[in-house]
């Protein structure tokens, strides 16, 4: 009897529970609706491909298919792993990407910070703007200008270098140099639009922290490192964990862009590396084996970053 | 007074439009071709006709729509044949090409054109085309027109042939350059050894050879980079007796051992000496990124002092300089830069490019042999007429038996003639010497040419500057080994010519250069000269 009841219970509750949930996607239905694209993107542009990772152990031919391309194994990862040229590109995705994190990464906080304390709205709202507007010019446009810039022959430093009475550099042949154009570039392009967040957030931050502090005698300095850095910090913290991912990739076009056979001991990435075996040099299945091998580190990276940041800081991503 | 005055105005400015309309480019009205009584051809029609699919690449000025000119719709009239081409541009093309590959071969067009990376034979290894070896009795005309000295350009490094080739029978059109005005100004004649080249290239890095007061504008020897950065130098090694192929990449030895120019005796002391000439800044500091388009502002921006180059481009931006107010300003074909054991070379232009591939899916639709027999019509003597000359009567009359293309055709050089229609490159065919010639000469003769004009034609003309150093340029064999190996090995971040470059801009002594060349041997590179080599022996 009591079974019966426990039962019949059951099933009301979970009937309860199905118009309930039904209810509320009702509610929110528009709000379904946009997610809608996004999941077809997902599922059409993330997850189906995953599908073809299987050419990474086959010598994949694009017309043949898998059917009728032949079953290589782990060949390719072995051919991978056994290059000497491998490594020196990890190391240079490695080397731009810990630059990067380390100079390009926290800037839009400082910048976010400092912007913060301008008092003039007008002011502000120019320089949020001018700074946020080269995230519009695409790489290619970017490029461009970097090119134009630094020309030994028609550049606008080779000109500065001459009016010095110094002789122009061929900037974008000296590998030494590759990083730092790449960080310069890079900072110009996203300090203002990846500082959005950060200004979103400390605008999120409880102002009655900011009075107590000033009760408290803290001069700006104070509130800037009591309340304003802790108040965003865990936004960082997710940033900065999903940047972590990212050690292994590189903003693609770019250093393909700015690629040259002078450069190449530094410019060379994994991932400008994968495209010329798959799209220049048609061999799919190392390319996608190239691939895989990074996804594998990235994932990786992620999850490390994410242990240590749960036991450090308590903010994690999951 | 004042109302006559603008209705005569209005009238002169009317007439002037309607004959504007009337007579379009060549002097020819639009649709010109469609008035052609054109009869199906007595060597080949197909009755009922038959509509081939192509994919390829377009380039230049030609008409992209099939009934954008005379071309095709007179080539459907004579032969029943309705090409439906799906034109694509040259960039990323590789991409374009796997997609469609990709889609399966009931995707397939008929006729595809390699490129981007997509050469015959990585067509082949897909299983998307078919070797022709069989039928070359259905195309007498077109091996003909091949002739034995380029058969083994025609033939893939497997032996077997997979293209309908575009022949171009020209002996060149490329050309060292140098600025006249300034070798009179240094007090110089035309550079006719190395130390006298030599001898010029240091004189105008050392002098304010433009006169706009910076001594270090100059660049004495502008590089264009290439497609892939791998030809840029083959006029210095031309010089120093190394007979590169066109991408700079194989030679033929002495013995006849086909190989990597990196073997020849001489390489040592060409990377020797070009590493010299890069650190005194007489190359191009920029020469691993100039692209073919950065080179014409060096040209016509008064910076360039000797380069190799089109012909025409000579005359070009001979004339710009001289209408920007430098009337001095003189470049002028010479002959190849003579190196220090006397060579003296240029590449012949490559006289045979592979151009179609039938694919697999024209041979399940049974398409191949109609395909073919239209291909060997092209180049018979009416394929070759329609293809050179355009129409009788229309763009070219007969006279004395010869073909003269009209006045208004060629009286803008190549411009106009390409714009209607004629010597169709992307589609290709067989281009003649005399229909090339009539075009460098618009329609006048050698005498009446102007100086620059004058120029451009040594620049190509078989008995000009060039004549007696051209040289038939080795095919690059594109074996399994060069398939597997060479983006990697050959133009990858540590292949031979990146480490090249990187030896002549002095980032690696030369020694280094060849100790990681033989380390590169040992990865795969000896695979691609022995394959190549041994393809070559069986192909020549």
């Amino acid at each position: 009897m009591n079974t019966a009841a426990t039962r019949k219970e059951s099933v009301l509750n979970s009937a309860r529970v199905r118009r309930r949930v039904c209810n509320r996607i009702w509610r929110n239905r528009y709000i379904y609706l946009m997610v809608i694209p996004v999941l077809i993107y997902m599922l059409l542009l993330k997850y189906l491909p995953m599908y073809y990772l299987r050419a990474a152990f086959y010598d994949y031919k694009l017309l043949k298919g898998f059917e009728g391309s032949k079953y290589v194994g782990f060949k390719w990862f072995e051919r991978l792993l056994s290059s000497p040229d491998l490594w020196q590109y990890i190391r240079n995705t490695l080397t731009l990407n810990l630059l990067s994190l380390a100079i390009v990464f926290p800037a839009p906080l400082v910048f976010a910070i400092l912007l913060n304390e301008v008092r003039s709205n007008g002011y502000k709202k120019v320089v949020q703007t001018v700074s946020y507007m080269p995230h519009f010019v695409s790489t290619v446009v970017l490029v461009s200008m970097i090119n134009n810039i630094c020309s030994p022959s028609i550049g606008v430093l080779a000109k500065i270098w001459k009016f010095m009475g110094l002789t122009p550099v061929n900037w974008l042949a000296v590998p030494d140099y590759f990083y730092g154009i790449n960080i310069v570039s890079g900072l110009w392009q996203c300090i203002g639009w990846n500082a959005v967040i950060y200004i979103s957030a400390i605008a999120g931050i409880d102002q009655s922290l900011y009075e107590a502090a000033r009760m408290d005698g803290a001069n700006r300095w104070k509130q800037i490192l009591h309340v304003t850095i802790p108040g965003i910090m865990p936004t960082f913290i997710l940033l900065l964990i999903m940047q972590i991912g990212q050690l292994m990739n590189c903003v693609f076009d770019k250093i393909w862009l700015l690629q040259n056979t002078l450069n190449m001991q530094v410019s060379e990435m994994l991932p400008t590396y994968v495209y010329r075996l798959g799209m220049v040099s048609q061999k799919y299945g190392q390319a996608t084996a190239g691939g895989l091998l990074n996804s594998v580190i990235s994932v990786t990276l992620v999850l490390i970053a994410n242990f240590v940041s749960r036991k450090v800081s308590e903010t994690s991503l999951f | 007074m004042k109302k006559f005055l603008s209705l005569a105005l209005a009238l002169a400015m009317l007439l002037t439009s309607v004959s504007a309309l009337a007579e379009g480019i060549g002097g020819l009205p639009d649709k010109w071709w469609e008035a052609a009584d054109l009869q199906p051809s007595e060597t080949f029609y197909v009755e009922g006709g038959m509509t081939v699919t192509a994919m390829g690449v377009h380039f230049n000025q030609y008409p992209t729509e099939f009934d954008g000119c005379y071309y095709f719709p007179s080539i459907e009239k004579l032969t029943g044949m309705h090409f439906d081409i799906d034109w694509r541009t040259d960039s990323d093309y590789g991409t374009q090409v796997a997609t469609t590959l990709a889609n399966g071969i009931e995707n397939l067009p008929d006729m595809i054109h390699p490129g981007g990376g997509y050469s015959q034979s990585v067509l082949a290894n897909e299983g998307a085309i078919i070797a022709l070896d069989d039928y070359l009795d259905l195309i007498p005309n077109i091996v003909e027109a091949v002739g034995e000295d380029r058969m083994s350009n025609w033939r893939a490094a497997d032996g077997h042939i997979y293209t309908i080739p575009t022949i171009v029978n020209v002996p060149g059109s490329q050309t060292m350059a140098i600025r006249k005005d300034w070798l009179d100004a240094l007090g110089m004649d035309m550079p006719t050894t190395w130390e006298e080249w030599k001898a010029y290239w240091y004189a105008v890095r050392d002098n304010d050879m433009n006169g706009n007061g910076d001594k270090s504008d100059e660049i004495p020897l502008v590089l264009e980079m290439g497609a892939t950065g791998e030809r840029c130098l083959h006029q210095l090694l031309n010089a120093f007796g190394i007979k590169a192929s066109n991408d700079a990449q194989f030679c033929v030895l002495d013995d006849g051992t086909y190989t990597l120019v990196y073997e020849h005796p001489r390489y040592r002391e060409f990377l020797t000496e070009v590493q010299q000439l890069y650190a005194d800044g007489i190359i191009d500091p920029e020469f691993v990124t100039r692209y073919l388009a950065e080179v014409y502002p060096t040209m016509s921006g008064n910076l360039a002092g000797s380069e190799f180059i089109w012909a025409e481009q000579q005359a070009v931006h001979t004339e710009t300089l001289n209408a920007s107010g430098d009337e001095d300003a003189l470049y002028l074909s010479c002959a190849p830069i003579t190196g220090p054991y006397g060579d003296q070379w240029i590449q012949m232009r490559q006289g045979l490019t592979p151009n179609w591939c039938i694919t697999v899916k024209a041979e399940q639709e049974g398409k191949v042999e109609n395909i073919l027999k239209f291909w060997n019509w092209q180049f018979s003597e009416e394929g070759r007429r329609l293809y050179n000359y355009g129409l009788e009567g229309y763009t070219y009359d007969i006279v004395d038996g010869v073909e003269v293309l009209r006045y208004d055709v060629v009286k803008n050089g190549f411009n106009d003639y390409r714009t209607l229609g004629m010597e169709y490159e992307p589609f290709g065919g067989d281009w003649q010497n005399n229909a090339f010639m009539q075009c460098v000469f618009s329609g006048k003769t050698v005498d009446d040419l102007t100086i620059p004009r004058k120029s451009f034609y040594d620049g190509l003309n078989e008995n000009g500057v060039n004549a007696g150093h051209y040289y038939a340029m080795p095919p690059t064999l594109e074996t399994d080994a060069y398939v597997e190996y060479h983006g990697e090995l050959m133009t990858g971040g540590n292949g031979v010519c990146t480490l090249r470059d990187q030896c002549i801009a002095g980032q690696l002594t030369v020694d280094e250069f060849f100790a990681k060349y033989e380390a590169l041997k040992d990865r795969g590179l000896q695979d691609v000269i022995d394959e190549g080599n041994e393809a070559y022996q069986l192909i020549k």
